[in-house]
């Protein structure tokens, strides 16, 4: 019952918001809890004990923290300094062992299912080539869906209760909500406690204004989604499971049409999402800000899922920049290098661990690995030539705001992220290097003309029902880049415009969707990592 | 009066929408039930049975591949008389059966509709087949979802001929297939990797289906044609289940292969999933035989009304393949 099915669409959905706004206030949520434990169900049957093991660790970890924080509150006063300093230490050693647990309880189990059999297939590798007999059994373990988004929220709640960012819930059923509101428990947006617990606890009652906005959202990814990422899936797997027989430059615009499946897949998904929470008068955070408006890598990825780099910068970049092991390094690297070798000392600690995590978030497989490492080798050289990039810029500062040299920019960022997409749709990692060497080995720019095309599932009329919608999603991105609020003019316009719009909107969905005969269905990518 | 004016709005504004959606729909169906008019291939078979004259077919055949490849009407015509047609499609599901049943109904009034019950165990889980169900129920209603991707070929003889069938397919919906690979298993029944469990969305169909025909005064014979890679004692045992709470008779020729004549070693084209042309003959002369035993439908052989039966039967018999025709 993913977001685009009809299932969800004209059911789950209209029976949801439907027993919602009977529902009174008090009881909202409970029906939002219902609905998110059903929607759950619908894909990982009893799997969903797993989201409720990892709530209910969440729970009694987050009051064990809270307790020890009352109790160094209660106990510190009347202490001199030294001693409420030592008591901190002896408090906060405990909060740490409880946050220890129950991390280790979160992420082991997201370890356990999603990357156990990886591991051991890898151990039993290296001991057959050190010719050692021995080597670890592959499990057939299930991997609920959603794992790898809820349980970044679980740990993202424990550490911001552990550094009292906030108070630990003591309503089982607003905690449980955090975790499982339906729109979310897919695909994120992977957010934090403070960010949307409140909101979904409130229970408001649904609007015209709600239903009308999220469902013009939601038909706006459905477009994005369907027409567009569904339509290129054929295409882009031709090209990936025969890139042998392909041509670079027809590897190149497969590469790129993968990123564009992507981007329309994901971003149309998080329209779907965002637009459903906002039914409910849900704020949950953006994932997507115009991505490929950015001027370098570091810039797409905080434009780009926002909210995976956001947990990763909060959660794992800023902890390992304030260890003490880095903080000595960065101080012995200032020494001798200046401030500039100090920060690219701390980048290389705290970015490693940074884009190792985000490669392997998205699967257990070296080609993610790669991809991780690719982006953590582009971020870090960005780091390391700064100062150059900043010398060049005071000697040619109106070339570096001439439009032309951003469009360059913005280009070579573009070809970066599509060389990254290669690797990461790749049948592997051994597959993605054969690829790449095989598009720059053999690229003849002539080839996307003559190179069979439209002999890899689609054809012109595709082609242009493709580029048309892509054109509509670049002009309101643009719109979005100049600040103009594109849905909020829409809805302030005249009746018959504003209608017009949205019949266009919907019979484009249903006319010039990819689906029913001679389509494959396709599952939502992210729900997979 | 504000109010009033807001409500009336939203009203209108889906009236509208479903207004414009019934034109488009009547716009993109297909003026004529060819594939070079925009059926598809998957649904030119069943359609062909709308393209029949106006009740002519007193039996009509549901199910997946296994029947379209097991059953052949024209052969049951030659020894019974009797006017059959298979509406399968390869991998039909009884939501699809179902929706074929009451699409072909306004144009015939079967005396008997049989279902092969292969049909009960083509889905991909209850949340799936809920989901495809529903997408079955839309574009029943709403025909632009079954036919949207014509936008590509939509010529203006789309927007002013009206719909008329006439493409007729001379097989009455029996799909030749030549080739053995034989199945060397021995006894299959006994095989319980296959589960008999019936999903929700799939019984609930077979439900309506069921009590489309009782109201329409219809019998409903439950088959299973013989398939050693798709049957098995569970799922004989649910269908016999199903058929019994419902007072339906049920038969499965899985269970009398040695009644029917089938020898695997040369009636499978692949392995035992599907007959080949030699099997369908021997489960179309058995269940012709049991159909015009146990039903009161009419031998219209020497009816002059039925002589385009006559000569399809001829055509039929000429377009066999020569490896069909060399062994006869």
């Amino acid at each position: 019952m993913a977001y685009h099915t009809l299932l969800f669409l004209i059911v789950f959905l209209p029976a949801v918001v439907i027993l919602y706004q009977l529902a009174g206030k008090k009881f909202r949520p409970m029906v939002l809890l219902a609905a998110g434990y059903v929607f759950f169900f619908s894909f990982s049957r009893w799997l969903f004990v797993y989201l409720i093991g990892a709530t209910v660790v969440m729970y009694f970890a987050g009051i064990g923290m809270e307790k020890y924080r009352l109790m160094f509150k209660e106990q510190k006063k009347g202490l001199d300094r030294t001693a409420a300093k030592e008591l901190k230490k002896a408090i906060t050693a405990k909060k740490r062992r409880i946050l220890f647990v129950g991390i280790l309880f979160l992420a082991g189990t997201l370890l356990t299912v999603k990357y156990y059999n990886f591991f051991a297939e890898n151990v039993t590798k290296i001991a057959a080539a050190l010719s050692v007999s021995a080597g670890l059994p592959q499990l057939d373990i299930l991997q609920p869906i959603g794992i790898s988004f809820y349980t970044l929220q679980g740990i993202g709640y424990l550490v911001d209760v552990y550094e009292g960012k906030i108070k630990a819930e003591r309503n089982f059923g607003k905690l449980a909500l955090f975790m499982a509101f339906f729109p979310q428990i897919m695909e994120g947006p992977i957010s934090r406690y403070d960010q949307t617990a409140d909101q979904l606890y409130a229970g408001r009652r649904i609007s015209v204004q709600n239903l009308t906005m999220g469902g013009q959202r939601i038909f706006w990814g459905l477009l994005k989604k369907i027409v567009v990422a569904d339509r290129l899936n054929t295409m882009v797997g031709n090209i990936f499971s025969g890139y042998q027989y392909c041509d670079g430059a027809v590897i190149f615009v497969g590469a790129a049409a993968y990123t564009l499946q992507l981007y329309m897949e994901f971003s149309g998904c998080m329209d779907m999402v965002i637009g459903t929470a906002e039914i409910f008068g849900v704020t949950l955070p953006e994932n997507f800000r115009q991505p490929f408006f950015s001027r370098n890598v570091s810039e797409f990825w905080r434009r780009w899922h926002i909210t995976l780099g956001a947990w990763l910068k909060d959660y794992i970049f800023y902890p390992m920049s304030l260890t003490e092991g880095v903080k000595k390094a960065g101080s012995h690297a200032k020494s001798r290098f200046g401030k500039h070798g100090a920060k690219v000392v701390v980048s290389l600690a705290a970015l490693f661990p940074v884009w190792l995590c985000n490669g392997i978030w998205h699967g257990a497989r070296w080609s993610y690995i790669f991809f991780g490492m690719y982006y953590f080798v582009l971020i870090l050289a960005g780091v390391i030539f700064e100062p150059l990039f900043l010398k060049f810029s005071e000697r040619f500062p109106k070339l570096v705001k001439h439009p032309l040299y951003i469009a360059f920019q913005i280009g070579r960022t573009g070809v970066l992220v599509v060389i990254g997409e290669l690797f990461f749709r790749a049948e592997g990692l051994k597959h993605g290097l054969l690829m790449f060497s095989h598009m720059i080995k053999n690229f003849h720019p002539s080839a996307v003309v003559t190179g069979n095309l439209l002999g890899l599932g689609l054809d012109v009329k595709d082609y242009l029902i493709i580029l048309l919608v892509a054109a509509a999603v670049f002009v309101v991105d643009c719109l979005h880049e100049r600040g103009v609020g594109v849905r909020e003019k829409l809805a302030g316009m005249p009746a018959p415009a504003r209608w017009c719009a949205y019949y266009v909107l919907m019979l484009s969905v249903i006319i010039f969707g990819a689906y029913g005969d001679g389509y494959l269905a396709v599952e939502l990518i992210y729900a997979e990592f | 009066m504000e109010k009033v004016k807001k409500y009336t709005g939203y009203v209108l504004f889906w009236v509208i929408f479903a207004l414009l959606l019934s034109v488009l729909s009547g716009i993109f169906t297909p003026k004529n039930n060819s594939i070079l008019a925009g059926v598809s291939e998957r649904d030119w078979k069943p359609m062909g049975a709308i393209a029949e004259e106006r009740d002519r077919v007193d039996v009509l055949i549901l199910g997946d591949s296994i029947v379209l490849t097991g059953v052949s009407p024209l052969d049951i015509w030659n020894q019974q008389g009797i006017t059959s047609y298979v509406a399968g499609q390869s991998g039909q599901k009884v939501v699809e059966s179902y929706y074929w049943l009451k699409e072909i109904y306004p144009k015939q009034t079967p005396e008997l509709v049989i279902l092969e019950v292969n049909a009960l165990y083509n889905g991909e889980g209850a949340v799936a087949e809920m989901d495809y169900s529903l997408g079955e129920l839309v574009e029943h209603y709403i025909p632009l979802a079954h036919y949207h991707d014509r936008w590509k070929n939509l010529t203006k003889a789309d927007l002013t001929e009206e719909q008329v069938y006439t493409e007729i397919d001379i097989t009455k919906g029996f799909k030749v297939k030549t080739g053995t690979d034989p199945y060397l298993g021995g006894d299959y029944m006994e095989n319980n990797e296959m589960s008999g469990e019936i999903d929700p969305a799939t019984e609930l169909y077979l439900k309506k289906l069921t009590s489309f025909c009782e109201s329409h005064g219809i019998e409903l014979l439950l088959l299973s044609v013989p398939s050693p890679q798709s049957w098995n004692n569970e799922r004989h045992d649910a269908v016999a289940e199903y058929a019994d709470a419902h007072g339906l008779p049920y038969l499965d020729l899985n269970q009398m292969t040695e009644e029917v004549g089938i020898d695997w070693t040369r009636d499978t084209m692949d392995a035992g999933l599907h007959l080949n042309y030699a099997g369908s003959m021997k489960v179309s002369e058995y269940l012709g035989s049991y159909i015009a035993g146990q039903y009161p439908l009419t031998d219209h052989r020497g009816d002059p009304v039925y002589w385009v039966w006559d000569e399809n039967y001829k055509q039929y018999q000429m377009r066999l393949p020569q490896e069909i025709k060399t062994e006869k």
